[in-house]
């Protein structure tokens, strides 16, 4: 049996275990408060300093010293705000304020810490300030996906052949983050990608080419349209959709022709993908085609085939007039939708 | 019960006799093609008016005239006449007692009210005027053309659609061609011209030369702008938006009967038979009318009289229409006075000497009498706006308190009839009398001549801008409500404030001016009552304080009205307003900053805004109330007007900048931006706001 006495015991140092916990608790609220208010006035300080010296004209060392002497949390937290509102010579001054402060230096140090956490945080930190630095391109081939995809971020910004080549290699990267943050750096890039890229397609198949492809399609580069071509005649089904969607964006009288005939292709998503880009290209010598593609068997082929007649004009709304009179239910409805649906809402 | 009154006539066109017996309450008319059968029944003595035109034989229409007055002593006989025959058809009639003349074509209206008057009856409103009811029966062809016409443009489309694939056959062209020439013609039968012509191209086009498949794009276009021209066509439709564009244009000219009321016309003719007649027409108007027949007298009448028109004829004996107006317009006492010829001579060469001659308007013989009366009365309220000499005064360039007055009347009623606002703001120069005292007559003209010349430049058109007299100004502001009034007054007086003047010692003087203003069906309801109030509170602001430039009526002014800045920066991004209001500020412009639209909203528009700005960058993104919704109630605010506003985007899509563009932002800028660049931009709409 325990006594009374252990179990007072037991309880009054639970109580007091009770009571510190709770009044840590508090003074961990007031400390939270207080750092808070306090790195709120530095961050401001910091917005300030930096306000005058990215506006004016004139390097005043003193409140380079100032900025220097804050922690580093703060300089980072100011120098990245502002520099997402920056280009041009005043983005310019920016760096020049971080390379004094020391922050630059900061950064290539975390780049190169083995922790991921700090190797992505330095990289975003010479992301957002556009650095040039050749220690970011080796991060594209990071172990860490995360760090990949802010490196790829890094790099939308300096295009030059080494870095395209690199970023080309990630397009079949396994990581969806990294592969996402390479195409959207490559779109970013614009027409500088498109030489690399035509070259790559050309050259490659499969989930790599599927990714290239996408990407070319928005950049509708004429250089694209021999890997189209060959593309559009693989026997992998979303490669060849993306391949006609990519003929559409590029057009000419190939892209038109090979067009014609993925309209009768065995998968409905590569004839959709085909009626659509006849629509983009408005390509009106092919509105027989579209017009029978309004009594496809599968919707997404009608809905497709009626957008691109719409897309035509005037011979395009001939079609789907005639379409509203024909025997094929399923076609005139199509038509209906598509003639009543206002302007504005045609892409 | 009444007795119907019994009416007969002969003679007359039997849509007239329709017209006359379906309005005429209680009235029976009777027309006859038999003359000598009406004579007989006139002989009754059972009908109280006879009715009877120049289609007549004369001594048929005497006979009967005769017949019918000999019958009954309350029989009254009018006789219908052209213009052509008034001359000969009026001596011959002398011996008969006619009792009152129309001339053809007749005025239906004014016909059916003077008959009305003469057999007591009551005249009930028209059903359907006759072009009403043939546009009816326009519209009933249609309805039944319109299906044909349509399975034409079926055929047309197939015809296309074989183009378009490259097989159309030539048997098939020529169906098509016949098609849009049959589309053609019965589009241009019913004044369908847009259609008549895009078929006649099809037309051609099908009956040409052979076509190409390229050829049926265009064909294409043609043909759905066809179909849809003529699936929307209607004819003999009023446009809806001529009809209202119509009644606002009547209101703000205010041709209203009352506005002709006493008017006061001179008739000059030589013809006593057509002054008579014009007199008669005139007068049923509410016009006064001076018939002067020996244009020898005209001198003495025009002195007498003093008509606010004058009426005459081109061609009169010893001394012409021409010469009489050439003289009128050589007497500075008569020049502004509106002169309208009528005349039968409508050549070319005419119609030039009567204008050589300063003519207002011509009116060709034979005349329809509603024409007449119509452009007479525009003639006579539109005379003065035409004449700005007259009611502007010379040292302004604004017009003057009356012509103000009348203005801003008629726009008071058009906001009543629109339900629109209207707001009156008074000006004024403060301490006018001290400054013509102090530096002179001359000054004080230079200053009322540039606010007389600033105000209408800043002003929209549809404003009234006035001098009152001394150093008062008056701005009649349509739309406005007295908020959005004061703002862009207090705008007008920063800008007279940054006025100078140059005294004889060569001082430069700056003058200050204040401003009250006072809201239409708020304040009070005529000029002179709004005007009041205005004034009122103009005297208010200066007593509260020397910053208080406007006073609004109705409010209390308590100290400054706004804080003026040059630019307020809405964004919520702290560390890029930090670097934006340095920027400003180190370049001398000053700031205000939000960080909400909410908060932004409220200090920028109301009645009382708390700052106003040439400048507004605002941010899309912002806690509270987004940029577009802040926007747009400045828009509603009416502070875009005295504002620009430049949007800061960042993830905007095309159609939200599109938005803003449309609601009243002068720009956007994308971050990331470069600040010299931005600055830039905020200088040019700087600019731009203060000149």
């Amino acid at each position: 049996m325990i006594s009374q006495h252990i179990l007072d015991l037991v309880m009054l140092g639970e109580m007091i275990l009770i009571a510190l916990a709770v009044g840590l608790y508090f003074l961990h609220g007031v400390w939270l408060l207080l750092t808070q208010r306090r790195l709120q006035a530095l961050t401001d300080v910091a917005r300030s300093s930096l306000a005058r010296l990215v506006t004016s004209g004139v390097v005043d060392p003193a409140q380079i010293e100032s900025l220097r002497k804050l922690p580093r949390g703060v300089q980072v937290t100011a120098f990245l705000e502002v520099s997402t509102n920056l280009s041009g010579a005043s983005k310019e001054r920016l760096r020049f304020v971080a390379q004094q402060v020391g922050l630059l230096d900061y950064a290539r140090k975390l780049c190169e810490n083995w922790l991921w956490t700090r190797r992505l945080r330095g990289t975003r930190i010479l992301s957002r300030m556009d650095v040039p630095d050749p220690l970011v391109l080796k991060l594209l081939v990071d172990r860490h996906p995360a760090v990949r995809a802010q490196a790829a971020e890094w790099a939308a910004a300096q295009p030059s052949v080494p870095v395209i080549t690199a970023m080309l290699r990630l397009l079949a990267d396994s990581a969806t983050q990294a592969r996402f943050a390479v195409q959207n750096a490559l779109l970013r890039m614009g027409a500088v990608a498109a030489g690399p890229l035509a070259t790559y397609l050309e050259r490659n198949s499969g989930r790599a080419a599927q990714a290239g492809l996408r990407v070319a399609e928005s950049l509708a580069d004429a250089r694209f349209a021999p890997a189209a071509l060959r593309l559009s005649r693989t026997d992998d089904i979303p490669i060849r959709a993306a391949a006609a969607k990519l003929l559409g964006a590029v057009g000419g009288a190939p892209a038109a022709e090979r067009l014609s005939e993925l309209m009768s292709d065995a998968a409905p998503e590569v004839r959709a993908a085909a009626a659509q880009s006849l629509g983009r290209m408005q390509h009106w010598q092919g509105g027989s085609l579209l017009a029978r593609g309004l009594c496809d068997s599968t919707w997404r082929v009608r809905r497709q085939s009626a957008l691109a007649l719409r897309a035509l004009g005037a011979p395009g709304a001939l079609f789907l007039r005639r379409a509203l009179k024909g025997d094929d239910r399923f076609a005139a409805d199509m038509a209906q939708q598509i003639l009543d649906l206002p302007a504005a809402a045609i892409g | 019960m009444q007795v119907p009154v019994k009416i007969l006539a002969a003679g007359l066109p039997a849509e007239i006799v329709r017209e006359i017996g379906l309005r005429l309450r209680d009235a029976v008319i009777l027309g006859f093609d038999d003359p000598e059968q009406l004579c007989a029944d006139a002989a009754a003595g059972d009908a109280r008016l006879t009715l009877l035109s120049d289609a007549l034989p004369i001594e048929v229409a005497l006979r009967i005239a005769s017949a019918a007055k000999a019958a009954s002593s309350q029989m009254q006989v009018i006789y219908c006449l052209s213009m052509q025959q008034a001359e000969n058809a009026v001596k011959a009639l002398g011996k008969a007692d006619i009792d009152r003349f129309f001339l053809t074509p007749v005025d239906i209206d004014e016909m059916l009210f003077a008959l009305g008057e003469m057999c007591g009856a009551d005249v009930l409103p028209r059903h359907g005027s006759h072009d009403e009811q043939i546009a009816a029966a326009v519209e009933e062809a249609w309805a039944r053309a319109r299906g044909t016409t349509i399975k034409r443009i079926d055929r047309l489309d197939d015809a296309v659609i074989a183009l378009l694939e490259n097989a159309l056959s030539t048997e098939q062209a020529g169906v098509a061609a016949q098609d849009s020439e049959s589309v053609a013609s019965i589009s241009g039968q019913f004044g369908f011209q847009k259609s008549a012509s895009l078929a006649r191209d099809l037309a051609e086009h099908f009956g040409g030369a052979p076509l190409a498949p390229a050829d049926g794009v265009l064909l294409a276009e043609q043909l759905l702008s066809l179909r849809s021209e003529l699936e929307a066509a209607t004819p003999a439709r009023q446009n809806p938006e001529a009809r209202r564009m119509a009644d606002i244009l009547a209101d703000a000219g205010g041709a209203g009967e009352s506005e002709i009321q006493g008017k006061h016309v001179l008739v000059v003719d030589d013809e006593p038979m057509m002054s008579r007649g014009l007199a008669s027409l005139l007068e049923r108007r509410g016009l006064t009318v001076t018939s002067l027949n020996d244009p020898l007298g005209f001198w003495s009448v025009l002195d007498e009289t003093k008509p606010n028109l004058i009426l005459l004829d081109l061609e009169m004996p010893r001394i012409n229409g021409t010469e009489l107006c050439r003289s009128v317009r050589k007497d500075p006492r008569w020049s502004a006075l509106p002169v309208v010829f009528l005349t039968g001579h409508t050549d070319e060469a005419s119609v030039h000497r009567i204008f050589a001659a300063g003519a207002d308007d011509y009116i060709g013989k034979p005349f329809v009498p509603a024409e007449l009366t119509m452009r007479l009365e525009s003639r006579l309220t539109g005379a003065r706006v035409r004449r700005p000499a007259v009611e502007t005064d010379p040292l302004t360039g604004l017009a003057t308190a009356t012509k103000a007055s009348e203005l801003i009347d008629r726009f008071l009623r058009l906001a009543r009839r629109k339900s629109d606002a209207y707001a009156i703001g008074v000006l004024a120069v403060d301490h006018f009398g001290t400054v013509a005292n102090t530096y002179g007559r001359t000054l004080s003209d230079s200053v009322l001549r540039a606010i007389g010349d600033l105000l209408p430049k800043t002003f929209r058109a549809e404003d009234v801008a006035g001098w009152w007299g001394g150093a008062e100004f008056v701005v009649g502001m349509y739309g406005s409500t007295k908020e959005s009034a004061a703002i862009k007054l207090e705008q007008v007086c920063h800008n007279i404030g940054a006025l100078h003047f140059l005294a004889a010692d060569g001082q430069r003087i700056h003058i200050g001016c204040s401003a009250g203003v006072a809201e239409y069906q708020v304040d009070g309801e005529s000029v002179a009552v709004l005007r009041e109030a205005a004034a009122k509170a103009r005297e208010e602001a200066r007593a509260a304080g020397a910053s208080a430039r406007v006073g609004v009526a109705g409010m209390k002014t308590a100290g400054p009205l706004v804080r003026r800045v040059d630019v307020v920066i809405v964004l919520d991004d702290a560390s890029l307003v930090s670097v934006l209001q340095h920027a400003m500020e180190s370049r001398n412009l000053r700031v205000a900053t939000y960080g909400d639209g909410e908060t932004a909203a409220g200090a920028l528009t109301g009645a009382a805004p708390e700052v106003q700005a040439a400048v507004i960058l605002l941010g899309v993104d912002l806690p509270a109330l987004n940029g577009l919704e802040v926007l747009r109630r400045l828009k509603a605010g009416q502070v875009t007007r005295s504002s620009s506003v430049v949007m800061l985007t960042a993830r905007s899509s095309e159609s939200d900048i599109l938005a803003a563009l449309e609601m009243g932002a002068v720009d956007h800028v994308a971050k990331p931006f470069s600040v010299p660049v931005l600055m830039h931009k905020v200088r040019t709409v700087l600019k731009q706001s203060r000149a």
